[in-house]
């Protein structure tokens, strides 16, 4: 536990928070990934896999939903990264870039899916998930809006859409399909369902203002 | 019951599907928007049905919410048979038109669907009931947009399946994410907007460069 390296005796707890974190978050996963779902996933496995101290968990982890909570603001702040890469490709943005990006972030969540799935479906009962889903899919559905507004002034999407509704209603695609139908697929079937989505959010968004 | 005579099979289904109606109905009357799984028995109470009745039809909980999802998707089903029936020529009023009846299908059985995907969260199997359901709307839609292509009506550069899987998903939380919580006049738009998106992914004209400028 000491001598870990970083500049200086005075890390935050912030620090050691998020240093704990990146010890359990692979366990997490590979007994997610092991078809274990959330709820079955005890605090000993947790603490004897990653050798993190119970009482060291515990005294950043009030409780296991704490701890899915924090894993999952990382992943959703990984979303939102690759969100911000479609949104900057400005004039750039064509069918083949916004293939690209999309495959990019498809493939790079799949490690994350199972634990955002678990996230997603326990909202439905338990309202500190359900607050959590609301401000990520909130927050990139409004960051969509914006990007939406902006580019209907600039004339590059459909003007005849509502921004704020149309950001959910492709926020929301994106999640379902993400975990209902991505997840599930491998090889060209998962290929073929990326260039789908590129080819639904263009044709959606974007292609009725290219005039042709 | 498995040796029953075909008879007695078919008054069994029907009892059930009777049922089923009748607690669809007492989740649609509830004030919560959420009952939970332990007041099964409050909500029998409510739909008309003796306790030691229901439990001889449905002796299993889960098997009970998978029969409440085929049901549901019955009417939907019914509901995206108007969708189809606009393929030959399709207009952006007839499409508004067959959202409009998937979204009321939706709207009379939305605490239903509600207790649907309570369950989905907490049974495989009623997640996996709920996937195949999907999955045949999934199956209705991409037949749709084959035989659109064909007729000219749809782009040819779009792949069936995929398309109609992103679209299919893109309705169900739509409907219950975005219209169930929903006022009338944020139903409108909401409806006006899922219309022009399926308009232009499927019914538009322009189709897309291959590559980039």
């Amino acid at each position: 536990v000491t001598g870990a390296k970083g500049s200086g005796p005075a890390r935050t707890g912030v620090e050691r928070r998020a240093e704990i974190l990146d010890r359990l978050l692979p366990v997490v996963r590979r007994e997610l990934a092991r078809g274990v779902t959330f709820s079955d996933i005890s605090i000993e496995t947790l603490t004897r896999e990653s050798g993190v101290a119970r009482s060291t968990f515990y005294s950043h982890f009030a409780d296991k939903a704490e701890l899915l909570r924090a894993c999952a603001d990382g992943v959703a702040a990984e979303t939102e990264a690759s969100a911000e890469r479609w949104f900057r490709l400005g004039d750039a943005l064509s069918l083949s870039e916004l293939r690209e990006a999309l495959g990019d972030a498809v493939r790079r969540y799949v490690r994350d899916a199972p634990l955002m799935a678990a996230v997603y479906d326990g909202a439905r009962s338990d309202a500190g998930l359900r607050q959590l889903v609301t401000g990520i899919v909130g927050g990139l559905a409004d960051r969509l809006a914006d990007h939406i507004a902006e580019e209907q002034r600039l004339g590059r999407v459909d003007q005849s859409l509502h921004p704020r509704e149309t950001a959910a209603v492709i926020t929301w695609m994106y999640e379902r399909t993400q975990h209902q139908a991505l997840l599930f697929a491998e090889g060209e079937a998962l290929d073929r369902l990326i260039d789908a989505g590129a080819t639904v959010t263009w044709r959606a968004l974007y292609a009725p203002a290219q005039g042709g | 019951v498995e040796t029953a005579h075909p008879a007695a099979r078919s008054k069994r289904a029907q009892k059930r599907a009777e049922m089923l109606r009748a607690i669809s109905a007492a989740y649609e009357q509830l004030d919560d928007e959420q009952m939970p799984e332990t007041q099964l028995d409050r909500l029998v109470e409510q739909a008309g049905i003796a306790r030691s009745t229901f439990y001889v039809y449905f002796p299993d909980r889960v098997d009970l919410y998978i029969a409440l999802t085929t049901a549901a998707f019955e009417e939907l089903t019914t509901a995206g048979a108007y969708w189809w029936s606009i393929g030959e020529r399709p207009t952006l009023e007839g499409l508004r038109e067959a959202i409009e009846h998937l979204v009321d299908a939706y709207r009379s059985r939305r605490l239903t669907v509600g207790a649907i995907l309570d369950a989905a969260s907490r049974h495989t199997a009623v997640q996996l009931a709920l996937r195949a359901e999907i999955g045949r709307f999934v199956e209705a839609l991409s037949e749709h947009i084959v035989s659109g292509q064909r007729g000219g009506t749809i782009s040819a550069e779009l792949d069936p399946t995929p398309t109609a899987t992103w679209l299919a998903w893109m309705l169900e939380r739509s409907m219950s994410e975005l219209v169930g919580p929903a006022d009338v006049s944020e139903t409108d738009r909401l409806v006006s907007t899922i219309t022009s998106l399926v308009w232009n992914v499927l019914y538009a004209r322009p189709t897309a460069p291959l590559e980039g400028p």
